[in-house]
């Protein structure tokens, strides 16, 4: 449609509905004396709202009391679905109660069985420790989980006996021989010897071989004093001292010393050469002799 | 209160006079009903948005601001539960339109007896020519042209400007005239 004739549409509207002023009346009635097809359109345009006018009024056939009727029928609806949705939302949430309670009823439970049950006797594990220390107290705890009802005492004493019942003499000797010589790297073994009072972990030491100088070191003392029939008097004997003795260099190990004194616990730690370790603790070590450990 | 103004009448029934809604109902029933049969093309939808009309006055009076005209506020929610009615038609199954297609007008002898036959087809054709308009067109046409509201009144109902009623008005007319060239 070009606009001439979109501006005649507008304009023969408007003309229809009386709502051009005079002088684009009078400018538009002369233009239709002249255009033959613009008053075509006029007429087609009047017919057509002579007809649009014709058209059937359609009453509407409701009373006001239909209209209230059916206003309080949707007031008892929406009062039934909100009823409705309550009820639903109610047991729901009840149900939802319900079962989160449930499962708080039955974690509580847990709870509380898992404070009632003794820790499960745990013995230390290599890979547990990044150091091969750790202080008096947390081994006390450590034992005191192991055997409820037995003292530290008891405990170490009870496994020592188990292990000298294990081994005879002689034969313990030639284990610890045998450990010595197969010169396996000491890192893991010499951790299992730091976790004092492990001695289920030692004898695996034994087993699976070990480091020639601290494993003879450790365990002839320790069994040396056992076989004696006395404590292991620097391993962990009496709980109020116990000793690591770690390998650095050639020849030099550290030794730490956890002591407890007058109900504290104390560190102390000094780099030693074999001689002056076998001096000051009292030990001979002869990595190849199965009597170095006396 | 047969003098009562449209705006008086809403106004006590927001202030809980139930004679004031009988008032309305009876003035303005028929309007309602034919402004949406006229957007509609369909009777039965028609009665039911009048009918939904006058339950939303009467159940929220509020929703009318006495200080507005009355007449541009019930139209123009006429206009919106037809335009709602339309919409919710087009999602229907097209078993169902095909339904509604029988409700929709043609002559009604019943009602008013046409001048002659052709009087009749022409009134059927015309109203399917409206029915076919776009919507804002044909609100435009049958609120301007069919029911004679002034631009102004169109305007205030349709929520747009004078001159767009006037543009809608032209471009409906132009399409009509296209439609029923054989009857005009």
């Amino acid at each position: 449609m070009d606009d001439r004739i979109s501006l005649n549409q507008d304009r023969l509207s408007l003309y229809l509905d009386g709502r051009l002023d005079d002088v684009e009346t009078q400018a538009l009635e002369n233009e239709l004396r002249k255009n033959a097809a613009l008053a075509e359109e006029l007429r087609r345009l009047r017919a057509l709202q002579g007809l649009s006018e014709q058209l059937g009024f359609q009453p509407g056939a409701f009373t006001a009391d239909e209209i209230r009727f059916r206003a309080a029928a949707r007031s008892r609806r929406i009062r039934k679905i909100a009823i409705s949705a309550a009820a639903v939302l109610l047991v729901v949430t009840h149900a939802a109660a319900f079962l989160i309670g449930s499962t708080r009823t039955e974690t509580g439970a847990a709870t509380e069985i898992a404070k009632e049950t003794p820790a499960v006797p745990r013995i230390p594990h290599i890979s547990d420790r990044a150091e091969p220390i750790h202080d008096a107290e947390q081994l006390l705890g450590e034992f005191a989980k192991l055997d409820p009802g037995s003292t530290p005492h008891d405990q170490l004493n009870t496994r020592l006996v188990s292990l000298q019942q294990r081994f005879d003499e002689e034969s313990f000797a030639d284990r610890l021989n045998d450990v010595a010589a197969s010169a396996d790297t000491g890192e893991r073994q010499i951790r299992a010897m730091g976790l004092a009072g492990t001695f289920e972990e030692l004898h695996r030491v034994f087993e699976n071989g070990g480091d020639p100088g601290i494993v003879s070191l450790m365990v002839a003392s320790i069994a040396r004093k056992s076989l004696k029939g006395e404590m292991a008097v620097r391993f962990p004997a009496n709980l109020d001292e116990y000793m690591t003795v770690l390998p650095l260099s050639q020849g030099t190990f550290r030794v730490v010393r956890i002591v407890r004194r007058d109900g504290k616990t104390f560190r102390e730690e000094e780099i030693l050469d074999l001689p002056a370790l076998q001096t000051k603790y009292n030990v001979r070590v002869q990595a190849n002799s199965t009597r170095g450990k006396r | 209160m047969p003098s009562a103004t449209d705006e008086a009448l809403a106004a006590g029934l927001i202030g809980g006079d139930a004679r004031a809604f009988d008032q309305l109902v009876r003035r303005w029933r028929d309007r309602v009903v034919d402004l949406a049969a006229l957007l509609l093309n369909d009777r039965h939808l028609a009665e039911d948005v009048g009918q939904e009309v006058f339950v939303r006055l009467y159940n929220k009076p509020a929703a009318y601001d006495p200080s507005r005209p009355f007449a541009a506020w019930i139209l123009t929610v006429t206009r919106n539960l037809c335009f709602d009615s339309r919409r919710r038609e087009r999602t229907r199954s097209k078993y169902h339109r095909r339904a509604v297609e029988d409700r929709r007008f043609g002559p009604n002898p019943a009602e008013r007896p046409p001048e002659s036959a052709a009087t009749a087809e022409a009134e059927a054709r015309l109203r399917q020519a409206i029915a076919a308009l776009p919507e804002p067109f044909r609100e435009a046409y049958v609120l301007c042209a069919v029911r004679g509201f002034s631009y102004e009144e169109a305007a205030n109902v349709s929520g747009c400007g004078v001159k767009t009623i006037s543009t809608r008005l032209a471009r409906a007319r132009k399409r009509l005239v296209e439609r029923m060239s054989r009857w005009l």
